[in-house]
Parts: C-alpha cells; sequence; structure tokens
C-alpha cells in the first residue's frame, strides 16, 4: 500500500495511534530506567515534552539529531527529534510493523534502520503533525532527506541549516547569516515574535546546564561511575540544551555523581572501554553483557562539540561553531577520541557500526588503521538496534569475548 | 556516420591512454558539481574519475566500508592502484556522506599534490548560492596559487563558452533521440557522454560537430515499427550489459537523467554575467541530483523529460547502499505512478556480478509493457 499524505492531521488521533502502537511496550524497560535520580528526573521531562508535542494546542518543530534547538525555545516552539523518538518505539513490539510498512513502501532495507523506522512511524500516523520542518544535514544525508520527505508528507514549510564541513571564518559567517534568516522565517511561519530577553535566558540555560555537565564528566573521570557516564549519554542524546530542565538534571547529575564518588572503594579496578558509536538502550543485550565485565565510557556524550559553551556576547557565532564542530570529520574525530581515551586512561576501544551508518562505518575504518598504530586494543561491532534481521548477539558475543580476554 | 561515432566512443575508451599524453597538468573529479571551466581556465585538463578500472575494491572497502556505494569504493581503489598517477590532483565535492569519507580516505593515503574540497548546498537559496560562489573564488586563488598562474576574467569566459559548446553539441545529439527513430542507441550515448569527460575537449567538440552533421543527414530515415521507449534515471551509470538487455527486448532507451547522461551538460552557463557568479548560478540551478533536498523539483525535472522524450518505461537504477537515490525513490515512484508512468527499480554494483537476475527483471518488465 502506498500513501504518502496524511489526511488526518490531527494530533489527538496521532497520539491515540502512538498508544496502540505502544500498547506492549516493553513495561520492565521503563522500570528500568536506572536509579539515579536525574535519570527520572531527565524521563519524566521526555514524557512530558513528548505529550505535549501530541497536543493540538503546541507549536511543535520536527528538528534531526544535534539541531541548535536553542533557536526554537525562544519562540516557545517545542522540538521533536522523530529518530529518537523511533529509537523509543523501538522498544515495543510494533516496531517490526514499522519496518515492514517501509518495504511495502519501496523504501531500501539498506538504509539505516533509524531512518527507515522513523519514516514507519510517520506512516503509521503516529507522530504529531508539526508545525514546521528544521532540516538539518548534521549526522547524514538520509536524515536530512526524510525531514524534507516529512515536509513534504504532512503538507508543512521547512526550514533548511546547511551546516558546512570544515571551520573556518567563512563557514561561521555563513551559518551565522543562516541562523538569523531562520528565526525571521520563524516569525513569519508561526507569527510568534522573536523575543531576544527569552534568546538570551536560553542561550543562559544552555550554558548553565553544560557547565554541571562538564563537571560530571570530570568526576567520571577519576571515580567509577558507570550509570552516571551511561546518564550523561543519554542526556547527550536528547539535545535538551536551553531547556531550563536541562539545568535542573545536570545540577541533579553532579551533584548525584558527587555523593557517589565520596563512597567509592578505591581499591577496586575495572577495566575501561571506550564505546564509539550509536548506544542503544540499556538493556540492550550487548550492554548488559558487556557491564559485567568492563566499565564502559560513552564517547558521544564527550565529544567536543557537546562540551562546547555558548558566548553569550555572540551566540549565533557561537552556535555555528558548535554546528559545524557536530559535523563527523576524520580529525576531529581522532584528536576527540585520543583526548578522551588518554584522559580516562582507557584500555580498549569498542566502535559500533550500526546498520546503514555510512558516516560512521567510513571514519570507523579509518579509526581501526589508528588504534593498530597506536597499539590501541579495539573491536569492531555491526550491529542493528532495532531489525532483528541484520544482527544476532550470538554472532557478537564470540567476539566480545575474545575482546574481552584480550584486555 | 558509424567511424566518427566509434571515434568518439573509442575516445572514452581510451581515456587513461590519451590523459598520459597531455603534457598539461590533469585533474580528475568525482562529481558532476565540480565547476571544470575554473580549471580549464587555469590550463588544466579535467577529466571524470569512472571507477571502470576499479574492479576488485578489496583494499578500498577496508579504508572505507563494504557497505558503500560501489562507484565511490572503485574509484578509490583507482586511486590505490595508481590509475591516475599522472595527474596532479583530485577535487572533491561534498556531494554524499560517502564522498566526503573519500574525500578523507584519498588525501589522507594516498599522495596527491593538490586535492580541493567543495562544499555544496542542499538547499537552493540567496544565501546557499552566496556560500557556493565563494568556494569558487577560493577555488581559483587556491589554483592560482598552487600552479603560480593567473586566472584571468578573459580566461574564464573562454573556458564558460568552449564548455558550453560541448554542452549545446551534446543537447543537440540529445534532442535528436527525441525521433521516433532514434539512430544513437543507448549505449552509445553514454560513452559519447563519458566521452566529453575524457579530457579532450576541443576534439570533442569537433568530433561531435561531424556527427551531428551525419546523424541529420541519415535522421530522415523512417520506419514502420515504433519502439518502445524507455529512460534510465538514478545513481552513477554505465553499464552496457543493462542497456543490452533493455534494447535486446525490442525497446530503445531514449534518455538517461543520471549524471553520465543529461545532468552532465544541460542548460549552459550565462556567458553575459560575471564569469564565476555564472558558473555558479549555472550549477545551482540544474540542481536535481539526488542529493539535493527538492525531490519534487528532480520530479518535476524528470517528468519534464518523460514527456519531451516520449517515454513509455522508466528504470531507476540505485547502485547499493547509494542512500540518496534509495530514499527518493519511494516518492518519485510514487509520483511517477500517479502519472500512469510504469517504473522498475534496479539495485546493482557499478561492475555488475548478478546480471542474469537483473535480465529477467527487465525483460519481464518490459515485454509486460510491450506486447
Amino acid at each position: 500500500m502506498i500513501r504518502y499524505k496524511i489526511t488526518d492531521k490531527d494530533r489527538e488521533t496521532q497520539y491515540q495511534n502512538m498508544l496502540r502502537a505502544t500498547d506492549n511496550y516493553n513495561a520492565e524497560n521503563i522500570n528500568q530506567v536506572g536509579n539515579l535520580k536525574a535519570s527520572k528526573i531527565r524521563s519524566l521531562v521526555n514524557a512530558y515534552i513528548i505529550m505535549e508535542t501530541y497536543k493540538n494546542k503546541s507549536k511543535v518543530a520536527y528538528a534531526g539529531e544535534q539541531f541548535p534547538n536553542e533557536i526554537l525555545f525562544p519562540f516557545d516552539i517545542r522540538p521533536l527529534n522523530i529518530e529518537s523518538m523511533a529509537a523509543f518505539f523501538a522498544r515495543s513490539d510494533a516496531i517490526e510493523k514499522f519496518l515492514k510498512v517501509t518495504e511495502e513502501n519501496n523504501l531500501a532495507r539498506d538504509i539505516c534502520t533509524n531512518i527507515r523506522s522513523s519514516f514507519g512511524i510517520a506512516l503509521a500516523n503516529c507522530y504529531p503533525t508539526p508545525d514546521i520542518i528544521m532540516v538539518n544535514n548534521h549526522p547524514c544525508d538520509c536524515l536530512a532527506k526524510l525531514a524534507y520527505i516529512m515536509a513534504d508528507f504532512y503538507d508543512k514549510p521547512y526550514l533548511a541549516l546547511d551546516v558546512p564541513n570544515y571551520l573556518n571564518d567563512d563557514s561561521i559567517s555563513y551559518l551565522v547569516k543562516q541562523f538569523k534568516s531562520i528565526m525571521k522565517d520563524i516569525e513569519r511561519l508561526t507569527n510568534i515574535k522573536y523575543n531576544e530577553e527569552k534568546f538570551t535566558k536560553v542561550i543562559d540555560y544552555s550554558n548553565q546546564a553544560k557547565e554541571y555537565f562538564i563537571n560530571t564528566v570530570k568526576l567520571t573521570e577519576k571515580y567509577r561511575l558507570p550509570e552516571i557516564s551511561r546518564e550523561l549519554y543519554e542526556i547527550f542524546a536528547t539535545n535538551p540544551w536551553g531547556l531550563k530542565e536541562a539545568v535542573d538534571i545536570c545540577k541533579t547529575l553532579y551533584e548525584e555523581a558527587f555523593e557517589l564518588s565520596k563512597k567509592l572503594d578505591s581499591n577496586e579496578k575495572w577495566k575501561k572501554v571506550l564505546w564509539v558509536g550509536q548506544l542503544p538502550n540499556h538493556t540492550f543485550e550487548i550492554i548488559e553483557y558487556l557491564e559485567k565485565h568492563v566499565e564502559i565510557i560513552y564517547w558521544g556524550a564527550l565529544m567536543d562539540s557537546n562540551m562546547y559553551l555558548l558566548d553569550k556576547e555572540e551566540p549565533f557565532k557561537s552556535l555555528a561553531i558548535r554546528s559545524i564542530l557536530y559535523m563527523w570529520n576524520t580529525d576531529r574525530f581522532k584528536k576527540s577520541i585520543t583526548d578522551v581515551y588518554n584522559r580516562f586512561k582507557m584500555d580498549g576501544i569498542i566502535i559500533i557500526n550500526a546498520w546503514g551508518c555510512r558516516n560512521l562505518q567510513g571514519l570507523s575504518q579509518m579509526l581501526r588503521v589508528f588504534a593498530t598504530e597506536n597499539n590501541i586494543k579495539y573491536l569492531t561491532i555491526d550491529a542493528d538496534y532495532m531489525d532483528r534481521n541484520n544482527y544476532a548477539f550470538s554472532h557478537v558475543k564470540n567476539r566480545i569475548d575474545a575482546f574481552l580476554e584480550i584486555i | 556516420m558509424r567511424d566518427i561515432l566509434e571515434s568518439i566512443v573509442n575516445m572514452n575508451e581510451d581515456r587513461i591512454n590519451s590523459l598520459k599524453r597531455i603534457n598539461k597538468p590533469r585533474m580528475g573529479w568525482i562529481s558532476i558539481y565540480t565547476p571544470e571551466e575554473i580549471l580549464y581556465a587555469a590550463g588544466i585538463t579535467t577529466f571524470r574519475i569512472t571507477g571502470e578500472r576499479g574492479i576488485n575494491t578489496t583494499d578500498a572497502n577496508a579504508l572505507l566500508s563494504n557497505n558503500y556505494c560501489s562507484y565511490v569504493l572503485s574509484c578509490l581503489s583507482e586511486g590505490i592502484d595508481g590509475v591516475y598517477d599522472f595527474a596532479e590532483g583530485v577535487i572533491f565535492v561534498d556531494a554524499c556522506d560517502m564522498r566526503k569519507r573519500l574525500y578523507e580516505a584519498w588525501t589522507r593515503n594516498l599522495k596527491l599534490n593538490y586535492s580541493f574540497f567543495i562544499e555544496l548546498p542542499r538547499d537552493i537559496n540567496k544565501l546557499s548560492r552566496e556560500y557556493y560562489k565563494l568556494q569558487l573564488h577560493n577555488l581559483r586563488k587556491s589554483l592560482e596559487t598552487h600552479f603560480d598562474l593567473k586566472i584571468s576574467e578573459e580566461n574564464l569566459s573562454d573556458a564558460i563558452k568552449t564548455f558550453n559548446k560541448s554542452r549545446k553539441l551534446l543537447q543537440q545529439m540529445y534532442e535528436l533521440r527525441k525521433s521516433d527513430f532514434p539512430l544513437i542507441s543507448g549505449n552509445d550515448a553514454i560513452n559519447i557522454v563519458k566521452a566529453s569527460t575524457c579530457g579532450l575537449r576541443e576534439e570533442f567538440n569537433e568530433k561531435m560537430d561531424i556527427l551531428l552533421k551525419k546523424i541529420e543527414d541519415a535522421q530522415i530515415r523512417t520506419g514502420k515499427l515504433k519502439k518502445h521507449r524507455v529512460m534510465m534515471c538514478g545513481s552513477y551509470f554505465d553499464n552496457s550489459d543493462i542497456i543490452d538487455v533493455i534494447e535486446k527486448t525490442g525497446a530503445i532507451l531514449v534518455c538517461e537523467d543520471i549524471s553520465n547522461g543529461i545532468k552532465y551538460f544541460e542548460g549552459q552557463i550565462n556567458e553575459n554575467n560575471e564569469p564565476i557568479d555564472a558558473i555558479a548560478d549555472y550549477y545551482l540551478d540544474k540542481a536535481t541530483c539526488a542529493r539535493m533536498l527538492d525531490i519534487n523539483k528532480r520530479f518535476e525535472h524528470l517528468y519534464k523529460l518523460i514527456q519531451e522524450y516520449n517515454v513509455d518505461s522508466v528504470i531507476y537504477f540505485s547502485l547499493k547502499f547509494c542512500d540518496t537515490n534509495l530514499m527518493d525513490y519511494p516518492i518519485i515512484r510514487k509520483k511517477l505512478n500517479e502519472k500512469g508512468i510504469p517504473v522498475l527499480f534496479i539495485e546493482g554494483e557499478q561492475h555488475m556480478t548478478n546480471i542474469e537476475s537483473i535480465k529477467t527483471r527487465i525483460q519481464t518488465f518490459l515485454e509486460t509493457r510491450m506486447y
């Protein structure tokens, strides 16, 4: 069946569709959000934000991974990352139906599963209708294409943020101009007046949250705090920078990390492994298995771009720099991993190639060369967190066991 | 007519030997968004890296990934095998994720005297035009520095005229394929377009002048049996076996909306505008490649060609793992079906290994349409 235009755009209907799709949601997973107070707050805030996006009165923008949400918050627009939402749906049995519907609609199975599932969820009319679509090219070609397709699908306007690959005066200036132009376009499309005071506040919240985040990272550098490390990644993945709630979450996490660090047995030594690549939910079998044997440090949360603080005097310029730093790039990738590897005194690296992620596949091969040259023990795993046709734990486990023996 | 046609086709087949004989700096390119005119104006011979000789991609797989588009892997294989060691360098364009990684793998692992990476916007607007123009000015400056020369406005204008002439000649050749009884086969057409990218620009233009005159003289022939007209669109494509399969069914390939077809030579650069501005506008205005965001623009362009060439069936060819074309396909198919145009989707590698299964699918698709 081919269906490319949403006819029923009522968010209440879509909310009911979403509930039906998640009817058999793995409830056990929900209860295992984690023992940390920060994790619970983050989970509640996420749930609240998602619920709000299904309300007809809300202004909703689809915004991809690493989109600078700080430019949306001054307009009280709620950004929805449909790729992250797909990860949420991945915990329910419905994910298989969503993937099937994409095949019925001629989307190739070679495309990254995150994109395929997002497409399937939209086809099943389980996302809330957006008011506007922000197209950013940060993670990949497919996500940018998907955003455009969604604009066509819901018949809604899109605004493209074209992020260059290399950091220089020209690319920064190009992005600054785009931000200013996008702000005007948002005003025009939503009839919401830009409020400079709110924007300043948003930048302030973004930095406050980041400072707690960075201080927490420093604690994980010194102490074995696996749950904290995991939560840092979860926060990074939700891209909450600019929300007041993000300050609360990061502050709580820092306080918890500080308290936990005081209670640790300093004689307890665990091998440390750097996890490079996308992260599945914490009950995914690879993670559960590894966590019994080693301490995992999640690189994504430690990316230089993610630690970058915004300049209150020149917010657009600093947003531009951060945006470019988020682009995949071999030199930055290698530098960042080397830095983290040395600072955290790692014992090995696990590189995860998520099915269909061309950027990471290309970069990880180069990382292998780097690891070999520097006598770093590494393991490369091909995995798919959503489509079981592309992955079997039994095969991966043999390789993990061999890697654990080596380190 | 056949002699001159074969002479042009041979230009493509003999491209490496010809390029080696040229006593000028030579520069390879991988995306049709490369502004060849600027390089030509600097006295550089430009040629497309085709990946034709990169059949064994084992080493390239190790530097990138098995799950990469075979055109990208084959191009890198050619680099690894030293096929282009005679060249001064390669111009890369941000034409897709895999080509970005190709740029990094190539420049880090293989010795190049010169390379340049052009950032290409996905969405065409005033700001992205300005930025692309800036990229082209930077390329000009970079070439001037590297080769210690000055690229004058006159050099640029002359280059634009030369390339516009090639475009016009190719457009005239394709125009003749709109006839009910075209004399140029699909394989010949693709080989001619590829010949235009083999570095012998003036020779190509001269030979094309002769060929077109000969075709025009011969084109007055008519016949009784009008053939089923097929269009090819999608990824990088130059697989002669697939075209043979299509044409052996009794159908004829009349148009290729691909980078080895119309997408390479359509339109003209405005010779009256400031040269760099005109070059930038030309490349961005023909933004109908799958890499660009606007699928609707791509579809409208495709549909216009279908009407102009009186196409009966469309074959959408995507290289395996060519994400941008794979993402566009469901939408393009839907829109074509709404217009009553049937589409066959073929996914393959540049150096096809499963031609038999593809043959069966093409035969079944076309025969059910034709008889």
